[in-house]
């Protein structure tokens, strides 16, 4: 028998990248890698502007220039009906919108929205017929700020949408597309009894994902109808799906193969290319591929949503964090979905709070639909929620991680959505935190602050499939169905070589198209780890009986009468008689019997949540604001560390992200809607240069059910930088940044204002 | 249509002969036209240093030189830096040390790095972080990057 979850001993080895070798040496094939006999180019012309009808559209010119071989327009698109969800992952869009998103029909929502696409024989080519189309627009007023989209008067961006919220539907439309409410008890009550209360409101931009590798996918459409695409995706069978349900094609005729993905962070969970490749294609006869341009990364993918966030925290002398309010409006971009509901719950997840209430708007605004960032939504609410109660406690006069500790969620308690919180170890982890040397170091600089901030996150789990195959010389074959974004292949190696007691290189592993494997989720919402471990965990099992039942003879017993323990099979209660795994397995393949097993995971085992902290050093430059990070220490539990080394570079690279968020990076339009810094000049992301170490505690609270104890890993980094940096500015220099990015200038006219003796607060 | 270019270089050690129009890019060159599809595009405006080259010496964005340019030189790109058989120490570092996840900026860092450490074999930590500020990486926060550097120069 396999072991069970607690006897298998995972050694949590350091693993060299399985995927690494290729991408050290350049061979890896990323999407713009994929070539093809015959393959043309195609660009994508869009809307100059950020609000506008389109009137008419006239192609003829570009169709008769030499080299060009299609031209397709909304007209070539089917017409979505409202209604049913595209399963786009944790940001999802309804179909139609999605549709409407890839290109636009009679109207334009944002800047870069996808009018028409040419396929030419070069990109050259394409880039030039693009220019030869003819297109009238009717320009509208537009707006890209969420609150005043909400405003009376706003510019409403689609006539039949009627804001939903759980007394019904709205009577008349509005920008507002969704109203959430969660909580619990009286806060009225709750702020009456409080000794002291905290009031801000916080205020967000729209950030990028900032991939390096831009969308690149490839199609061709065959004269038998069936199609092959090749997609830097998150998820093969998805992105079929999605394909097919917005083209009207039969799902089994498409074959989805992906590529290694250039960085994704939850963008690339949607089909935004491939369409047009497909009816370009169609239209050709040849293959068509779109690599985006990093402007039009930019300015037409999907970025994380902005949002203005308002809290109040009521709490009594003692710590005891009596109520709190708070008001969430994120915008979506062109089409409804920002990820309000998920920013709401995870904001005041980590406290238990006596009463609650807190209201989210989802609103669409003339700027490009969101994607899932990294911990969709729960970064900015993080950041404004950890504002608030570092406020509270220094208002107590109590160190910010006692305060924390006494308001704390604890296993079996209650999220705000009434749903019990399986094993959590939040508390440890900021006792984890307080004992750290980073916590109690003398600050270094003359304008030093350190602050905290943690972040929590509920994780996904959905379907994972494998296939193993016992090769004839007794190593293994494990094909997988979801996309690596993380180095989860390494772990899947280590997972199914320890199980089987195989050495990793005894494992080879692949990942599967949507025709060699059964259905896999989507990687995102940190969840493929987990339910991959389950389906590989079941797989191994299946192997193993199988082995045993052919090896019986050999051992000269019934196969009930074979044991499978540390990787060895034997005979139960005969002594001396065993076979190594690979010896076992080389004799059982040896026939001509093939030993196969597919495993999916059990779709209903449940999410383990996440949790991280952060604890930041700035030093701020007086003379010009600029808040420089000089230590940095990321906490997060991963419940068992399957590779240290990969959990290490998913807290350090989200953590980056999230300093970049809170430092450097947002959206600048001007006020006809028109991005103003679509570059990375002017897009600026974090550099080597402009970090400190950061340093990473892994720590290990085993998860509820299924195999080996593993949380999800990829998303919590990122939640907690934002709080944790604006709690050790205030520290520093007493203001509070009220506004992300906290850029030098922002942070200049703060401690401007506040010498000024005007408000405390940036942005007032 | 325009003329192209006749062009004579090095490319990784070999004579190469090849005619390009003289718009296109460095990087497209060695891309589309060479069929070396290591040197990745991240921006194709000089902001990423996903597609880094090693030109006579000198690290340049290859988006930001155009391919006729290259005619008498010498460039070294990614599928250059290993030995048949034997990673450049540079890459052994980049696998041992988990300094790559997504792998797309991986080529650049790496061409970027080898620069640094022909011309300054043990550099300091400041002086890494400076040197490949030029190289975006979205993936990694760099720490296991600069590790990486640090490893491969201590190995040398
Ligand atoms: S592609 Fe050349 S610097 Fe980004
Ligand atoms: S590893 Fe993905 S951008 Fe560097």
């Amino acid at each position: 028998m396999v072991g069970t979850a607690e006897q298998i001993n995972l050694s949590g080895e350091r693993l060299a990248k399985v995927d690494a070798l290729p991408k050290v040496t350049g061979s890896a094939e990323f999407g713009a890698d994929i070539d093809l006999p015959g393959l043309l180019q195609a660009k994508i012309l869009r809307s100059p502007h950020a609000h506008a009808n389109i009137k008419f559209i006239d192609t003829s010119a570009a169709e008769a220039l030499p080299g060009v071989e299609a031209v397709v327009t909304g007209a070539d698109f089917p017409t979505i009906e409202a209604g049913g969800s595209a399963g786009t992952g944790e940001v999802d869009i309804s179909l139609r919108y999605l549709s409407e998103l890839v290109i636009a029909r009679r109207k334009v929502l944002f800047q870069g929205h996808p009018v028409a696409a040419v396929a030419a024989r070069t990109a050259d080519i394409a880039e030039e017929a693009t220019n030869l189309i003819k297109i009238e627009y009717e320009v509208l007023t537009s707006v890209q700020d969420p609150v005043e989209a909400m405003a009376p008067g706003a510019p409403l961006l689609h006539h039949d949408m009627l804001t939903k919220s759980i007394g019904g539907e709205a009577d008349a439309p509005s920008n507002v597309a969704l109203h959430v409410e969660l909580g619990r008890g009286d806060v009225d009550a709750g702020f009456a009894a409080s000794d002291h209360i905290v009031e801000q409101t916080y205020k967000t931009s729209i950030v990028h994902q900032g991939y390096i590798e831009p969308e690149a996918e490839t199609a061709w459409y065959h004269s038998d109808g069936t199609i092959e695409v090749w997609a830097n995706t998150q998820g093969i069978f998805d992105h079929r799906t999605q394909l097919s349900n917005i083209l009207e094609l039969e799902p089994g005729n498409i074959l989805v193969r992906g590529t290694e993905v250039g960085g994704a962070f939850g963008a690339k969970a949607q089909t935004r290319i491939s369409p047009l490749c497909i009816l370009l294609s169609k239209g050709s006869g040849k293959p068509v591929q779109i690599v985006l341009s990093r402007t039009e990364v930019l300015t037409a993918t999907g970025p994380g949503a902005a949002a203005t966030v308002t809290v109040k925290i009521g709490a009594t002398n003692d710590g005891k964090m009596k109520a709190v309010q708070a008001r969430f409006v994120y915008g979506a971009g062109a089409f409804p979905g920002a990820p309000v509901a998920i920013g709401c719950l995870c904001s005041f997840a980590p406290y238990q709070p006596e009463a609650a209430r807190i209201d989210g708007y989802d609103v669409v605004t003339n700027t490009p639909r969101v994607a899932a960032y990294r911990a969709p939504g729960a970064t900015v609410a993080s950041y404004a929620a950890e504002s608030a109660v570092d406020e509270m406690a220094q208002k107590l006069g109590m160190d910010p991680i006692d305060f924390r500790l006494a308001n704390i969620s604890k296993t079996g308690d209650q999220n705000m959505n009434d749903m019990e919180f399986t094993a959590i170890g939040i508390e440890e982890m900021l006792l984890a935190a307080k004992a750290h040397p980073h916590y109690t170091a003398p600050l270094k600089g003359k304008n030093a602050g350190r602050g905290i901030g943690i972040g929590w996150w509920p994780n996904g789990i959905g379907v994972s499939s494998c296939r193993m195959i016992v090769n004839q010389d007794g190593t293994i074959s494990l094909i997988v169905g979801t996309m690596d974004l993380s180095s989860t292949r390494t772990g899947f190696v280590q997972l199914a070589a320890e199980t089987l007691g195989l050495n990793p290189s005894e494992v080879q592993i692949t990942t599967g198209d949507t025709s060699s494997i059964p259905y896999s989720g989507t990687a995102g919402g940190s969840r493929v780890t987990r339910s991959m471990a389950s389906a590989i965990y079941d797989a191994s099992q299946n192997i193993v009986d199988q082995i045993k039942e052919r090896i019986a003879s050999k051992l000269g017993v019934t196969p009930e009468f074979v044991e499978f323990s540390d990787g060895e099979f034997a005979a139960r209660d005969v002594p001396d008689n065993s076979m190594s795994f690979r010896d076992a397995a080389r004799e059982a393949a040896s026939g001509s019997n093939d030993i196969v097993a597919s495993a999916s995971n059990d779709p209903n085992m449940r999410a383990a949540n996440g949790y991280a902290l952060n604890i930041a050093d700035v030093d701020v430059d007086p003379d010009t604001g600029k808040p420089t990070l000089t230590r940095f220490t990321a906490f997060q539990d991963v419940g068992k560390a399957v590779n240290p080394d990969a959990v290490e570079g998913q807290i350090q690279g989200g953590a980056v992200q999230g300093i970049g968020w809170a430092l450097n990076e947002e959206y600048v339009y001007d006020d006809t809607g028109v991005l103003q810094n679509a570059s990375l000049l002017d897009y600026r992301m974090p550099t080597a240069l402009d970090l400190p170490r950061i340093d990473c505690v892994i720590l290990e609270t085993p998860a509820d059910e299924g195999p080996y104890g593993v949380r999800g890993v990829g998303e919590p980094p990122i939640i907690p930088p934002a709080g944790a940096i604006a709690n050790a500015i205030h520290n520093a220099v007493g203001t509070r940044m009220t506004q992300l990015p906290m850029s030098p200038e922002r942070v200049f006219w703060a401690m401007r204002d506040a010498a000024n003796g005007s408000s405390e607060a940036a942005g007032d | 249509m325009v003329e192209k270019i006749r062009v004579r270089a090095t490319l990784n050690g070999e004579p190469v002969d090849f005619l390009v129009a003289p718009y296109v890019s460095l990087l497209d060159t060695l891309r589309d036209e060479l069929g070396l599809t290591g040197t990745k595009e991240g921006c194709n405006d000089g902001n990423c240093g996903a597609c880094t080259v090693n030109l006579d010496g000198r690290i340049v964005d290859s988006c930001c030189v155009l391919g006729a340019e290259i005619d008498g030189s010498a460039v070294e790109t990614i599928e250059g830096m290993a030995e048949p058989g034997k990673l450049h120490p540079l890459q052994q570092a980049f696998l041992e040390e988990a300094a790559l996840q997504c792998g797309i900026c991986t080529p650049g860092f790496l061409i970027s790095a080898k620069a640094l450490l022909d011309k300054e074999p043990h550099p300091s930590e400041d002086r890494i972080r400076f040197w490949l500020a030029g190289n975006l990486c979205r993936c990694t926060g760099y720490d296991k990057i600069v590790k990486a550097v640090q490893k491969a120069a201590e190995s040398a």
